[in-house]
């Protein structure tokens, strides 16, 4: 069975493009548009790692992780986040809410994949 | 007045923020700098955004020309919510734009994809390494070949053993030959022996009494003779029967033996020609495919790179949103300005907007692809 990835980004083309990228490896994706909603389909389960944007309306990426990393479930998945955002001072609020990786966009598809294999397994 | 000279003490920085920002967004929102310009002008009397043309040194200064705070501010407000309205446009256009881009490439990956399983397919059968039999060209080749040979070996090996075949039936007809003379001697033996018989009966009759048993002799002598004629006769016709056959089965195997060589071996050579060219056309649909895959591969590699540039979208979304929030901040001051008694200080009210669009969410400059770190 495959893994589930979680893509939680406010732009379509951005979520579209994790899909493309990650379903041809045969990963299941599960897309949100926001933290909220990012949190609503995080608790439906099944989730093995979840890819958040930075710059969400409703809920931000660091907020949700730190709600995420609040919750059993999500202790030890790895969460990455994937933002425009590349400032030091942000990377390290990332690092303190509980992310497992930075990733800047815009994002090859090649090096997403193996990064996302690496922190998989 | 005082809220006028307020205002040019604000109005400064703004335009020149303005007019810094607004820059590289010339084409979309060309409409705000000349908002900003216009503020320039109107809080600061004396100093239009466009220069005047020398007055004639005869006619009197003409008067400066007036700005009704409430009209240009109305019309600012205007210029502003139309960009504001072009910039989600833009935006739109963009997503719409990008998604289909996106639709088209995931597509075009996924047809790559598959004709590269294809070409693999092709490559690997060619190589005889493919799943099913019957496609296995080189291996084809291969057994067609060692078959023709078996075949070729076998007829000459055939057509030599017929040679052989013949030689030994010519020496069989020889002896048939000789046997039938042998049957010949014997036969005029018998005639020989019936005629000395014939002539010791008529001799033993003319004795009389005391050729009596010698008569019985002779006519046993002549019975042996008949008996002899009688064998010779079917010995004769079977020695005929064993000629014929001999003959038929010679002419076969002279046919056989007589196997037009030439012609196998120019098929022969035919057949090896036509398998070697089925050979090269093999060797062709396997170079081609594996030129396909190369394609396919970098057909991929291209498709990734198109998807990284296009991300550009998503840069570009968050950028005319700081825009808008840019635009959105020189509103508000303005609404400030034109409102003061209700509005903060210019340095508190300069010190918010900077702080509501200090952090701009897209640092890129190009679309290269991001750097990866894991914590």
């Amino acid at each position: 069975m495959s893994k589930t990835v979680l893509t939680v980004d406010d732009s379509a083309s951005i979520r579209q493009m994790v899909g493309f990228t990650l379903k041809g490896a045969g990963y299941s994706v599960v897309e949100a548009v926001d933290g909220n909603d990012g949190l609503a389909k995080a608790k439906a389960g099944g989730v093995s790692l979840v890819l958040t944007d930075q710059n969400m309306p409703g809920m931000d990426g660091i907020s949700m992780i730190k709600a995420l990393r609040a919750m059993p479930a999500y202790k030890s998945v790895p969460i990455l986040m994937l933002t425009t955002e590349s400032g030091d001072a942000m990377k390290a609020q990332g690092k303190a809410a509980g992310a497992t990786g930075w990733i800047v966009k815009p994002f090859d598809p090649a090096k997403l994949l193996e990064v996302v294999r690496k922190v998989l397994g | 007045m005082i809220g006028y000279r307020k205002a040019v003490a604000v109005g400064a920085p703004v335009a020149a923020a303005g007019v810094a920002w607004l820059g590289g967004w010339a084409g979309m929102i060309g409409a705000g700098a000349v908002a900003g310009a216009a503020v320039w002008s109107l809080f600061r009397p004396g100093h239009p955004a466009v220069p005047a043309p020398a007055a004639e040194p005869a006619q009197a200064p003409p008067e400066p020309p007036s700005f009704p705070a409430d009209e240009v501010g109305a019309a600012l407000r205007a210029q502003f919510d139309a960009a504001q309205s072009e910039l989600e446009r833009l935006r739109g256009i963009i997503a719409d734009a990008i998604g289909r881009l996106l639709t088209d490439f995931t597509e075009m990956n996924e047809l790559a994809t598959r004709q590269r399983d294809h070409a693999l397919a092709i490559a690997r059968s060619s190589n005889g390494g493919g799943d099913t039999e019957a496609i296995n060209v080189s291996g084809i080749v291969t057994k067609t070949a060692t078959m023709l040979q078996e075949f070729v070996t076998a007829t000459i090996e055939t057509s030599k053993h017929a040679m052989g075949l013949v030689d030994q039936m010519d020496g069989v007809k020889l002896q048939v030959e000789q046997a039938v003379k042998m049957v010949t001697e014997i036969d005029g033996i018998s005639r020989q022996t019936n005629l000395l018989a014939l002539n010791a009966a008529i001799e033993a009759a003319r004795a009389g009494e005391a050729g009596r048993g010698f008569a019985v002799v002779a006519n046993e002598v002549r019975a042996l003779s008949d008996r002899t004629v009688q064998f010779s006769r079917a010995i004769r016709e079977d020695m005929s029967k064993i000629d014929r056959s001999v003959r038929d089965a010679e002419a076969v195997i002279t046919g056989m033996a007589s196997h037009d060589m030439v012609g196998l071996l120019r098929s022969k050579q035919e057949t090896a020609n036509t398998m070697t060219l089925v050979t090269r056309a093999n060797d062709l649909i396997a170079e081609t495919a594996g030129a396909i895959d190369v394609i396919a591969a970098k057909m991929t590699t291209t498709v990734n790179d198109a998807v990284t540039a296009l991300q550009f979208q998503d840069m570009a979304s968050q950028l005319i949103g700081h825009t808008s929030k840019r635009l959105d901040e020189a509103r508000a001051l303005l609404d400030d300005m034109s409102d003061p008694a209700g509005a903060p200080g210019a340095a508190a009210r300069v010190a918010r907007m900077h702080e509501a669009t200090s952090h701009n969410p897209v640092q890129q400059k190009a679309v290269a692809s991001g750097d990866v770190e894991l914590f």
